[in-house]
């Protein structure tokens, strides 16, 4: 299950399209943060010292986004898997609720 | 000789230099004229006399001249010295006038001084004594507390003493019955008291001095201790040896006591002493109190009287019990205690409420959520902690950490129980809910919430209402148990992580934060590719995104992969999938590093599916369809509001992505675009405007599914006319867009529309048309309940069903598709009830069992009354024309031939879409184009059609205007008086020629029928499409009123002009419109005329939207 599939599976989840809007952004937006804080959290363990350290000088640095996503392709290799662990811890946590 | 006379050492020197000059010349002139004598001739002495005269005249004026210089610089000597001399002179004199003068406050300050010195000096021992007494007291609190150590002690000595006591007792017995055994035996009296055989030195029992503590005085019974008894108690203190006692036993801790206890000391020794050396008398015991008291007074601010006294009395220490300490304690520990007993009952009863509610409402199951957390997180940090070290041990071996971020198997079981137990305790808390729905909380108010929407709503929202409940039921465990378990973990995991990466994390987590709603939407958007980790982690990529626009497109392609990946799924073409899959990822990254081409935009559109695109499309149906029925019932206006403003914010941005991804020569991907920001949060964008339709209609008192709002809006942001013909699906009034069956047609043809109206050609050809034998008609009968909005609700929404968006209906279909809502259909078919006693009019009397039919040409509407003969409502003429039958109820008929006459609404052309476009004065006016108004013929008698057939034509009756009767057509015009701004020639025989010249003479300028554009500074009065005459404007309520009195009495004929809008309300609500003055609206007004329903809904322009969409009932009043 992919990173789309397990989204979208969250999405259904909950009869994402029958929520009303408000709803529905309320929802995105919390799902949306959770992702986002997961997957930089699991980037960040996936680093080694250095690349953390040299992660940190760039982000403090405040490198622009294409330096930090040029970074993170490189320095960080299956980086998106951090985003894809947390997408798909999420969705099977989820579907395990819902079943 | 004088000081003025005296000669400087230079004058001396040169009055010597002088001297010496002249000897020598003088010598010379000797020795020139001896040797001239004797060496020259009397003749050559001669010859020489004139030389030498001039020298020595020579030598003379020099004389003089030195002697004159000398004589000057004396002179200039002597009066410098004399200026000095009188300098000096003057400040002897001034500073000895200055002291005389000042002399006698410096002597007096020196007094003061002095005496302040004295008096300091005098003070000082007091001073010092204060200080020490200060001192003292730290040191006798310290006291005290060594006192309260002593006390301890010596109630341990006493309950020896007491003990022995006890033992002396025991003891005195055995001696007592050896007396009564003595006595039983005749022996000699002896008075003597053997010592006890054990060799006890005890006293005799009966003579047993009262031990320390049974003789303790207190300080009140002091006077009453110079008993006889207590004179010879053996412990008691005598005036000699217990005044010494006294000292000597306080000699030690003498230095330690403050000052005024020493004084009190010696000065209640004295009075003892004084005392007891007098004589007892009557008196001596009072005035041995009055002096006691006198000293208790004198001492009592400084010392501790109670203690010192006690101590002198008794002659020893005193030894404060618990209670006295406390009171001789300073107030803070005081309070402190009493606050601690207070704190301590609160405890207490905070801990009998806690068990008690444990008992009540305790949950086993958080217990055990608790317990497999804290088995996981210890696991997980452990975990942690052991990647780190072995990822050095890569680092040192030169590798990367791939896969090794893997949880175990043991962490990852951890895991999965511990959220199956936050599984488990959600839905203990969800049974919770259920149980305390009548209760009290959050939860429980949400639940009641819930209810009170399902039964308010329309029949769809009660027949889900069940599936609804389950809905947010599963979404509240959903968050309680999945979302609180992930933020817990993720905790944990920071926890796990170094201070500089927490740091890091934090800061980008901020930065997440920090960005917009949408963004953060958009951005997820873009999740469905897993390039997204990379536009997240880089915390601002958002902004820049929507700075550079190309992020965005790959929001909207991020987007639009997702979806098609999903069309593809739903398929079953994995392959695709995975081809879809890939390409999101790679444009994703791509275009968030900033790589993004045009090309790639064209690659990824060559790989686009139109399936993906309709299944997308669906599924935007049918969210909007149910978003539509939750939010009309769960929304308040305020909600609306809010709602609007939001869909603006993203329907901006859809536009933008819109115009980004058509820049970009991506084609048709700009539809694309588009629908991808809509799905983003899928749907976004037009459920939320359907929302607002409904909103607004629901405010007019029942679910009228089409108001023009949301649609007006969305133009109004991008005046573009819809072209000529083009039977846009939100441009037809009464689209049942929020309540018909999903139709994929349909929605496409919306999403398109609020793309910019670019109607792709697919859309067009995906569209048929309902070929005109297929008409099926529809039966709709009025159940228990319902009223007059389901039926014509559900006649809608079949209609729409069998006649979708770019079909043609039959000529009495699109007349239907053209009412705005239920009002003008019962105004249009003569489906209303007026009430002359109320002045109201009551939209379509239905009951249960009356039926609505269509039949199934589409040709003819019928009405079948449960109780009654049925009657035909509308039908089409054999000529196409659309007529309706006479009703008995209806007043007024118009008698003019014409059918066509243009002021009846015609809302394919005169929407409110195209009405807003117009907005200048100029085009205004140009788009007016008002004909010269019908001739009214108001009577009943009258026949009421053109052809005399009884029936009138649609138009003809929208324009029947009921407001005024036969009768008052007959009164006399009373006196006019024109009111502000008014020309006095404004009187008219009929509301339509009224409203005809208010378009043309009054303040408001109708852009057509419409719209409407008014100074509000201005009073002004405005009629509707239907003949309601409308007051609004101006400063204030009153002022208005006034206004619209006026503007009713120059009336020729009664007219009804509704008093409405407090502009003080309305321009509270917007300031800043109130300083320009000017609201602007597009008038959709739905009234019948009598002033029930007939208001502006049609607020569209988001720039002047107003949280004010009046309903029925604001109507302030009605002026006759």
């Amino acid at each position: 299950m992919n990173v789309t599939t397990s989204y979208n599976s969250i999405l259904d989840s909950v009869d994402f399209s029958e929520l009303s809007v408000e709803d529905q952004e309320k929802f995105v937006l919390e799902l949306n943060s959770l992702i986002f804080r997961g997957a930089v959290v699991r980037t960040i363990e996936r680093m080694n010292e250095p690349t953390r350290a040299a992660w940190y000088e760039l982000v403090k640095s405040g490198a622009s986004e294409e330096k930090m996503a040029q970074f993170l392709e490189k320095k960080v290799p299956q980086a998106d898997l951090a985003l894809a662990e947390t997408v798909e811890s999420l969705a099977d946590d989820i579907l395990a609720v819902t079943k | 000789m004088s000081r003025g006379m005296e000669r400087t050492p230079r004058s001396k020197e040169l009055g010597a230099k002088t001297k010496e000059l002249t000897k020598a010349i003088r010598a010379e002139q000797v020795r020139k004229a001896t040797n001239t004598s004797t060496e020259m001739s009397a003749e050559q002495l001669i010859d020489t006399i004139p030389e030498v005269a001039n020298k020595i005249g020579r030598a003379d004026r020099v004389a003089f001249y030195r002697r004159k210089q000398r004589e000057d610089e004396a002179k200039a000597i002597a009066d410098n010295r004399a200026r000095v001399e009188a300098s000096e002179q003057a400040i002897v004199d001034g500073v000895e006038k200055n002291i005389r003068e000042k002399l006698p406050d410096a002597v007096q300050k020196l007094t003061r001084n002095r005496k302040i010195i004295r008096e300091t000096e005098a003070t000082l021992p007091e001073v010092e004594r204060k200080a020490a007494r200060s001192m003292k007291r730290e040191e006798r609190d310290q006291l005290l507390d060594q006192a309260g150590k002593l006390q301890g002690a010596l109630e341990r000595e006493k309950a020896a003493q007491t003990q022995e006591h006890e033992d002396r007792l025991a003891r005195q017995t055995v001696i007592a019955k050896r007396e009564v055994q003595k006595r039983t035996k005749p022996r000699p009296e002896s008075s003597d008291r053997s010592t006890p055989e054990d060799g006890s030195t005890d006293v005799p029992f009966d003579e047993e001095a009262p031990t320390s503590v049974d003789t303790a005085p207190d300080v009140i019974a002091l006077p009453d201790l110079r008993s006889d008894e207590q004179k010879t108690a053996p412990d008691a203190v005598s005036p000699e040896a217990g005044g010494a006692a006294v000292v000597e036993q306080n000699a030690q801790s003498e230095h330690e006591e403050p000052v005024a206890d020493n004084a009190l000391r010696e000065d209640l020794l004295t009075l003892k002493r004084d005392f007891e050396s007098n004589e007892p008398s009557p008196n001596s015991k009072a005035e041995y109190k009055a002096k006691l008291q006198a000293l208790l007074d004198k001492y009592s601010p400084q010392s501790d009287v109670g203690v010192v006294a006690s101590e002198v009395y008794t002659g020893e220490p005193h030894y404060p019990s618990p209670v006295i300490a406390s009171n001789t304690l300073p107030e803070g520990p005081t309070v402190s205690v009493q606050e601690a007993a207070a704190r301590a009952e609160r405890r207490s009863t905070k801990q009998t409420a806690n068990e008690t509610f444990k008992k009540d409402f305790y949950d086993p199951t958080i217990d055990t959520e608790k317990a497999y957390k804290e088995t996981y997180f210890d696991l997980l940090k452990a975990h942690q902690q052991n990647r780190g070290f072995l990822g050095a041990l890569g680092e040192r071996l030169g590798l990367q950490k791939g896969n090794q971020d893997k949880l175990p198997d043991e962490v990852q079981l951890a895991r999965r129980q511990w959220v199956a137990t936050r599984v488990m305790h959600a839905r203990t808390l969800l049974d919770s809910i259920q149980e305390r729905r009548e209760g009290r909380g959050s939860a429980a108010r949400q639940d009641r919430h819930l209810d009170e929407v399902i039964q308010a709503g329309p029949n769809k929202g009660k027949q889900y209402g069940e599936v609804m409940r389950e809905r947010y039921q599963r979404m509240y465990v959903v968050k309680a148990a999945v979302f609180g378990a992930e933020e817990s973990e993720q905790r944990a995991r920071m926890e796990g992580l170094a201070l500089r990466d927490r740091h890091l994390a934090d800061k980008l987590f901020k930065a997440y934060n920090g960005m917009d709603p949408k963004k953060k939407i958009i951005l997820g958007s873009a999740l469905g590719v897993a390039g997204f980790a990379f536009g997240t982690l880089t915390g601002g990529i958002g902004a820049a995104a929507l700075l550079s626009g190309s992020a965005l497109g790959v929001a909207s392609i991020g987007a639009v992969q997702r979806l098609r990946a999903q069309g593809a799924l739903e398929r079953g073409d994995t392959d695709a999938h995975a081809k879809l899959s890939s390409n999101a990822k790679w444009w994703s990254a791509a275009g968030i590093g900033g790589w993004l081409t045009g090309k790639g935009i064209e690659t990824a559109q060559k790989k686009s599916s139109q399936n993906a695109e309709a299944t997308l499309k669906k599924r935007e149906v049918g969210d909007l369809r149910d978003a539509n029925y939750f939010e009309t019932l769960s929304k308040s206006r305020q909600g609306a509001a809010a709602t609007l403003e939001r869909n603006a914010r993203l329907r901006s941005t859809g536009s933008a992505v819109g115009g980004i991804a058509a820049g970009v020569g991506a084609g048709a991907l700009s539809a694309e675009g588009f629908s991808a920001v809509g799905s983003h949060i899928p749907h976004g964008v037009t459920s939320l405007e359907h929302s607002v339709t409904t909103h607004a209609a629901s405010t007019h008192g029942g679910p009228e599914l089409h108001s023009t709002t949301a649609h007006s809006a969305t133009h109004s942001e991008t005046p573009t006319i819809a072209p000529a013909g083009t039977h846009h699906a939100q441009e037809v009034p009464g689209h049942p867009d929020a309540s018909a069956p999903s139709d994929t047609n349909v929605h496409d043809v919306h999403s398109q529309d609020s793309a910019g109206h670019s109607v792709s050609p697919e859309a067009q050809s995906a569209t048929p048309g309902a070929p005109e034998s297929q008409v099926g008609g529809f039966h709709h009968e009025i159940k228990a309940g319902e009223g007059a909005t389901h039926m014509y609700a559900d006649m809608l929404r079949q209609l729409h069903h069998q006649y979708p968006a770019g079909s043609t209906p039959p000529p009495l279909v699109q007349k239907m598709f053209e009412f705005h809502n239920v009002d003008q259909f019962a105004r249009a078919t003569g489906f209303e009830h007026f009430d002359p006693a109320s002045h109201t009019v009551t939209s379509a009397l239905v009951h249960p069992g009356d039926t609505l039919t269509l039949s199934p040409d589409g040709h003819t509407l019928t009405f079948t009354p449960a109780h009654g003969d049925p009657y035909t409502v509308m039908q089409e003429s054999p000529q196409g024309a659309v007529v309706t039958h006479d009703q008995p109820h209806v007043e007024l008929r118009a008698t003019h031939a014409s059918g066509a006459h243009h002021n009846g609404p015609h809302p394919t052309h005169e929407s409110p879409t195209s009405a807003v476009v117009s907005e200048t004065p100029a085009a205004e006016s140009a788009t007016t184009g008002i004909e010269s108004p019908p001739t009214l013929e108001q009577s009943p008698d009258a026949p009421a059609d053109s052809s005399g057939s009884g029936y009138m034509t649609l138009d003809e009756r929208l324009h029947a205007v009921p407001s005024a009767t036969p009768d008052s057509a007959s009164t006399a015009p009373p006196e006019t008086s024109p009111a502000p701004g008014t020309d006095s020639s404004v009187v008219h025989p009929s509301s339509f020629d009224l409203r005809h010249n208010l378009m043309s003479e009054y303040p408001a300028r109708f852009t057509n029928a419409n719209s409407i554009t008014v100074d509000s500074r201005v009073p002004h009065i405005y009629s509707d499409t239907y003949g309601t005459l409308h007051a609004w404007g101006g400063k204030s309520y009153d002022e208005l009123h006034s206004f619209a009195q006026r503007f009713a009495a120059s009336q020729s004929t009664p007219v009804r002009v509704s008093v409405e809008g407090n502009p003080e309300t309305l321009f509270a609500q917007r300031p800043d419109l109130a300083e320009q003055g000017i609201f602007r609206y597009t008038a959709t007004v739905t009234g019948d005329g009598q002033g029930h329903s007939s208001l502006l809904n049609g607020l569209t322009d988001p720039a002047t939207q107003l949280n004010h969409i009046p309903s029925p009932g604001t109507f302030s009043s009605v002026v006759s």
